[in-house]
C-alpha cells in the first residue's frame, strides 16, 4: 500500500544529511491576514526539534502545511527529501503526525479506532491489534476499555492522538502540543516515549508553549512570531547564554517590566 | 480498505444506535420499502398505454435519483459517521479514500431499499425478452452505484459551499421547498387527477426531460436491447459508468479540498446588522445588550441563519403551492406560516449556543436580560417579514373579511412565539453540537424534530382566543367585534411573551447548572450499556423497544388525522370550497362531514396525548424506582 523503506537512508544531497521535515517559504493568507509569511526551517534528523511563539503566531498553521492539511499558498514542504503537496502519499507514509483539534470517529473506542486506523495503514490484523494493544498499555488508556472516544477527557484525547501518531512507526513526529492537558504522570512517559524515540535516531518536532519544557527536550529551536521565523538553530544557540524565556520574551518584542493588570484590580 | 472503512462504520453504528434511532430506521424502512414496492407495481401495471407506463416508471426513477440527491439535505447534511476528515493523515491517494468511502456508503437501509425498488426495472424488462432482461441485471446494480455516487457528490458539494452564508440560505431555500412539497403533495395528487395523468401520460416536455435523465439510462439500454438495437444499450450502459467514474473523480477532489482548507468564519457585510445602531442599542443597558449580541448571532451563526430563512422560505412557498390548481385561499396566511414556523425552529436558542449558558451562570440576575433579549431580538428578526407577507398576502388572496382573521392571528402567534420560544428552550432544551466543534455545516440542527412539531402546535393554540373573536364577528356580522380580534390577539400576545418569559427566567436562574449539564451531556451512549443499563448524560429514561417505536409511531403519523383529514377539512367546510379531494370527511353527506373532520382532528390530538404521556409516565416511574433505567420491570407488577 505504501512505501516502507526506512526514509533515513534515502538519497544524500549535497553537503548534509537529508533534512527530516524541510519547509522551504511557506506560507498562508486568511483573508487579509498573513498567518504564515515565508516561514524556513530545517529540523535535521535525529534532532529533538521545539517550536515556541505567542499565540496567534502561526505555529499550528506552519506545522499543518508542513505535514499536508492545510494547502500553503506559496512555498514548500519536505519529509525526508519528499514533496509533502507534490507526492503526498510516500510523505504521509513517513511522518506520523498530532495536529491541533484534530477529528476523530467519535463512536469508537480507543482501541477499536487505532486497530482500524492501523489496518487503513496496511498494517495486518494482529499486527494491528498488537500494536494498539501496546500502545493502550503505555499510554494507559486500556482501563478506559469500554469508553467512546467522545467520552474523552482532553488529556486522553491528546494521548490517542499521539498513540495514531506512532502506529504506523515513522522515522518523524510532528506533534501540535503534546503536552497541553496532559496529567504530569502521563507527560513523564510520553516524555520518556519521545527520548527513546530521539536516541533510536527519530526525529521529533513538537511545539508548546512551555519554555522548561522545551529547554528540557529539544536540542534544536524555532522562534516563531507574527507568522515568521524569528530565531531558529540549535538551543544553545538560540538562547545565546540566558534563559530561552528571556531569549523570547526579547525576540517577541515584549517588554516584561511594563506588564501590568488592570487598572481596578491594582491595589 | 473498502473492508476496514466498512468494518469501521458498523462499528460506530453499533455504538450510536439507540432506541428511537433504530425505532425511527425500522419505520423509515417500511416506509422505503412501501415505496420501493410501489416502484415494483407501478412497472407492471398494464393499466396505461406503454408509452404512458415507461413515461411514469421513468418519473418514479428520477424522484428516487432527486431522493438521493436532496435526502442529505433533509436529513441533516448526509451520514457523517466515518468522516474524510478522519483519514487526512493517512498515506492514500484520494481517489482510493473516494471508492472506500463510496463503499461505505452501502452500509444502510436506503441503499437496500433502492436496490429493491430498482428491481422494477427487471419486470420493466419483462416485455423485452431475454436480452431485455438480462441487461436490465447489469443495469439495477449500475443504476444504484450511480444514484449513491450523485448522493455523496451532492454531500460533497454542500459541504463546502454551506460553510458560507450564500450556502446555509440556499440550504434553506431547498429544505424549505423538499417540507413544502411533501406537506403540499395533494395539491399534486389533485393535479395528477385533472390532468388524467394515467390517461394521456406525462406533458410532453416533462416527458422528454425524465427520458434524458441519467435515472432513465437503464431503461433505454433495457428498451434497445429487448429492440435488438445493440449500439445504443452499450452506450447507455456506459453512460452510466461514465456518470458514476465522474462523479467520484469530482468526489475525490472536493476530499482533497476539504481536508486541507480551513473554513473562514468572516464577518458578513450587509447582513442587516449595521454596526453603530447595534452598538448603540448594546449601550443601552443589558436587554439592549442582549438583543445586539443575539440580532448579530442570528446573522453570523451559519445554523440560525439556515433555520430562520428556513421558516421564511417554508411561509412563502406553502400558500403558493396551491396557485398550481388556482386557489388562493392560502395566501393571507403567509405571515402566519412565517412565525410558527420560524418559532418552532428557534424554540432551541439555548441549545444552539451550547455551553456559552455558562457566562449566565457566573453572571447571576442577567438572566431576566438574557430571556427578553432574545425575545426581543427574535420578533425584531420575523415580526417585519411576517406582516409584510401577510399584508401581501392578504391584498392578493384575501377578502375584506380576511383582514381581521389575519392581522389579529397574526399579532397572536408573534406574541405567542416570542413567550414560547423562550419557554420551550429552556423546559425542553435539545442538546446540539457546540458551535466551535460545528462543521460549518448547518444542517446539524441536533434532533430537534419532535421539539418542532410541539412548537408549531402550541403556538397555534395561542391563536385561538384572537381566532374566536374573529370568529364571533364573522358570525353576528358585526365589524367592531371583527377588529376587536386584532385587539385580542396583541392583547393575548402581550400577556403571553411577557408571562413565558418570566417563568423562562425563572427557570433560568433556578435550574442554570442542570440546563448546562444537559447541554453538556449531548446524549452520548457509553458502550455496554446494555450490561450495566447506564446510559451517561441521556435525559430521562429509555423506554422499552417496543414502547419506543409505538411512540415514534405516533408523533410521525400523528399529524395526518390532525391536519390534513381534520383541521383542513373543517376549514374547508366553514370556507365552503367545492373540494374533496383525499380528504374523507368531504366525501360524506351532510350532518357528518364536521363530524368526522372533528373525529379525525380528536384522533390526532389523542396519539399527541400518548405520544407525549407514554414517555413522561416512564419517566416518572423511573424516578421513582419502580423500573430500572433499561425498561426491567422492578416493581413485579406494571
Amino acid at each position: 500500500m505504501h512505501d516502507t523503506d526506512p526514509p533515513g537512508e534515502a538519497a544524500e544531497v549535497g553537503a548534509g544529511p537529508v533534512p527530516a521535515l524541510e519547509l522551504a517559504g511557506l506560507s498562508k493568507r486568511f483573508g487579509p491576514k498573513a498567518a504564515v509569511d515565508q516561514v524556513s526551517l530545517s529540523v535535521p534528523p535525529g534532532s529533538f526539534y521545539g517550536l515556541v511563539g505567542p499565540n496567534g503566531a502561526g505555529k499550528t498553521t506552519s506545522l499543518s502545511m508542513a505535514v499536508g492539511l492545510l494547502r500553503p499558498d506559496s512555498g514548500h514542504a519536505r519529509i525526508f527529501g519528499v514533496d509533502v503537496w507534490a507526492d503526498p502519499v510516500v510523505a504521509r507514509a513517513r511522518v506520523g503526525v498530532l495536529p491541533d483539534g484534530l477529528a476523530l470517529p467519535e463512536r469508537l473506542t480507543g482501541r477499536e479506532l487505532l486497530t482500524y486506523l492501523g489496518r487503513m495503514r496496511g498494517l495486518d490484523r494482529p499486527t494491528a491489534a498488537r500494536r494498539a494493544q501496546e500502545l493502550l498499555e503505555i499510554l494507559e488508556l486500556d482501563e478506559a476499555e469500554r469508553t467512546l472516544v467522545i467520552d474523552y477527557s482532553t488529556g486522553m484525547r491528546k494521548k490517542i492522538g499521539l498513540a495514531t501518531a506512532l502506529l504506523h512507526g515513522p522515522r518523524l513526529l510532528v506533534l501540535d502540543e503534546p503536552f497541553e492537558a496532559v496529567d504530569p504522570v502521563s507527560a513523564l512517559t510520553i516524555r520518556a516515549m519521545l527520548r527513546a524515540f530521539v536516541s533510536g535516531g527519530g526525529s521529533v518536532v513538537l511545539s508548546s508553549h512551555v519554555m522548561a519544557l522545551v529547554e528540557q527536550l529539544c536540542d534544536h529551536v524555532a522562534v516563531i512570531d507574527r507568522g515568521r521565523v524569528a530565531a531558529a538553530g540549535p538551543l544553545d544557540e538560540v538562547r545565546a547564554g540566558g534563559t530561552l524565556e528571556d531569549r523570547f520574551v526579547e525576540l517577541v518584542g515584549a517588554e516584561v517590566g511594563e506588564r501590568r493588570g488592570p487598572s481596578w484590580l491594582a491595589s | 480498505m473498502v473492508g476496514v472503512l466498512i468494518e469501521m462504520k458498523l462499528r460506530v453504528l453499533r455504538h450510536s444506535i439507540g432506541g428511537s434511532r433504530a425505532a425511527g430506521m425500522v419505520l423509515g424502512g417500511l416506509a422505503g420499502l412501501s415505496l420501493a414496492i410501489g416502484t415494483i407495481v407501478l412497472a407492471g401495471l398494464d393499466g396505461a398505454a406503454p408509452p404512458v407506463a415507461a413515461d411514469l416508471l421513468a418519473a418514479v426513477f428520477a424522484a428516487w435519483l432527486f431522493g438521493w440527491l436532496l435526502g442529505p439535505v433533509y436529513t441533516g447534511g448526509g451520514d457523517e459517521s466515518v468522516r474524510p476528515e478522519h483519514f487526512a493523515l493517512l498515506p492514500v491517494r484520494p481517489a482510493r479514500l473516494a471508492v472506500g468511502l463510496l463503499g461505505t456508503a452501502f452500509v444502510g437501509v436506503a441503499p437496500l431499499i433502492s436496490l429493491v425498488a430498482f428491481g422494477a426495472l427487471a419486470v420493466y424488462a419483462a416485455d423485452f425478452g431475454v436480452a431485455g432482461f438480462t441487461v436490465a441485471l447489469v443495469a439495477i446494480p449500475l443504476q444504484l452505484v450511480m444514484v449513491v455516487a450523485l448522493s455523496r457528490l451532492m454531500i460533497g458539494v454542500l459541504g463546502v459551499v454551506v460553510r458560507s452564508r450564500p450556502g446555509a440560505i440556499l440550504a434553506a431555500l431547498v429544505n424549505a421547498s423538499m417540507n413544502v412539497l411533501l406537506n403540499q403533495s395533494w395539491v399534486l395528487v389533485w393535479a395528477a387527477i385533472e390532468l388524467d395523468l394515467l390517461q394521456y401520460g406525462l406533458p410532453a416536455r416533462l416527458s422528454a426531460v425524465v427520458r434524458w435523465l441519467p435515472s432513465s439510462w437503464g431503461m433505454a439500454a433495457v428498451a434497445a436491447a429487448g429492440r435488438g438495437d445493440w449500439p445504443p444499450a452499450a452506450a447507455a450502459l456506459l453512460g452510466l459508468c461514465a456518470v458514476i467514474a465522474l462523479a467520484l473523480l469530482a468526489w475525490s477532489r472536493l476530499l482533497v479540498r476539504r481536508t486541507t482548507s480551513k473554513p473562514l468564519h468572516r464577518l458578513p457585510h450587509g447582513s442587516a446588522t449595521s454596526g453603530p445602531v447595534l452598538d448603540r442599542l448594546a449601550g443601552s443597558g443589558p436587554v439592549g445588550a442582549v438583543v445586539a449580541k443575539e440580532l448579530r448571532t442570528w446573522s453570523r451563526d451559519l445554523m440560525r441563519t439556515h433555520l430562520l430563512y428556513f421558516a421564511i422560505f417554508f411561509g412563502l412557498l406553502y400558500p403558493l403551492v396551491p396557485l398550481l390548481i388556482g386557489w388562493r385561499g392560502m395566501l393571507p396566511w403567509a405571515g402566519a406560516l412565517v412565525v410558527v414556523m420560524a418559532a418552532a425552529t428557534s424554540a432551541n436558542v439555548f441549545g444552539l449556543d451550547g455551553t456559552a449558558l455558562w457566562l449566565n451562570l457566573v453572571n447571576p440576575g442577567t438572566e431576566r436580560a438574557e430571556v427578553r433579549g432574545r425575545q426581543t431580538a427574535w420578533l425584531i428578526r420575523v415580526a417585519p417579514v411576517a406582516v409584510a407577507c401577510t399584508v401581501a398576502g392578504t391584498m392578493f388572496g384575501g377578502a375584506g373579511w380576511t383582514w381581521p382573521w389575519a392581522l389579529s392571528i397574526l399579532a397572536a402567534l408573534l406574541g405567542g412565539g416570542a413567550g414560547l420560544i423562550a419557554l420551550v428552550s429552556v423546559y425542553l432544551l435539545v442538546p446540539v453540537t457546540e458551535p466551535h466543534r460545528r462543521s460549518g455545516n448547518p444542517l446539524e440542527a441536533g434532533n430537534i424534530f419532535g421539539q418542532v412539531i410541539l412548537m408549531m402546535l402550541l403556538v397555534s393554540l395561542t391563536a385561538l382566543p384572537a381566532a374566536g373573536v374573529a370568529y364571533l364577528g364573522d358570525r353576528l356580522d358585526l365589524p367592531v367585534v371583527s377588529w376587536l380580534a386584532v385587539a385580542t390577539g396583541l392583547g393575548t400576545g402581550a400577556v403571553l411573551a411577557g408571562w413565558f418569559g418570566r417563568l423562562a427566567h425563572r427557570r433560568l436562574a433556578a435550574a442554570g447548572p442542570e440546563l448546562l449539564g444537559r447541554i453538556r451531556g449531548g446524549g452520548t451512549v457509553t458502550p455496554g450499556t446494555r450490561q450495566a443499563g447506564l446510559a451517561v448524560g441521556v435525559p430521562g429514561a429509555k423506554l422499552p423497544p417496543g414502547r419506543q417505536a409505538l411512540v415514534t409511531f405516533l408523533w410521525i403519523f400523528c399529524w395526518i388525522p390532525l391536519f390534513p383529514q381534520g383541521l383542513v377539512p373543517l376549514y374547508v367546510i366553514l370556507d365552503g370550497g367545492p373540494a374533496k379531494l383525499w380528504f374523507l370527511a368531504l366525501h360524506l353527506p351532510d350532518p357528518w362531514r364536521v363530524v368526522v373532520a372533528v373525529a379525525f382532528t380528536l384522533v390526532g390530538l389523542v396519539m399527541i396525548y400518548y405520544g407525549t404521556v407514554i414517555p413522561a409516565r416512564h419517566e416518572r416511574a423511573v424516578r421513582r424506582g419502580e423500573i430500572a433505567v433499561d425498561g426491567r420491570d422492578l416493581a413485579g407488577a406494571g
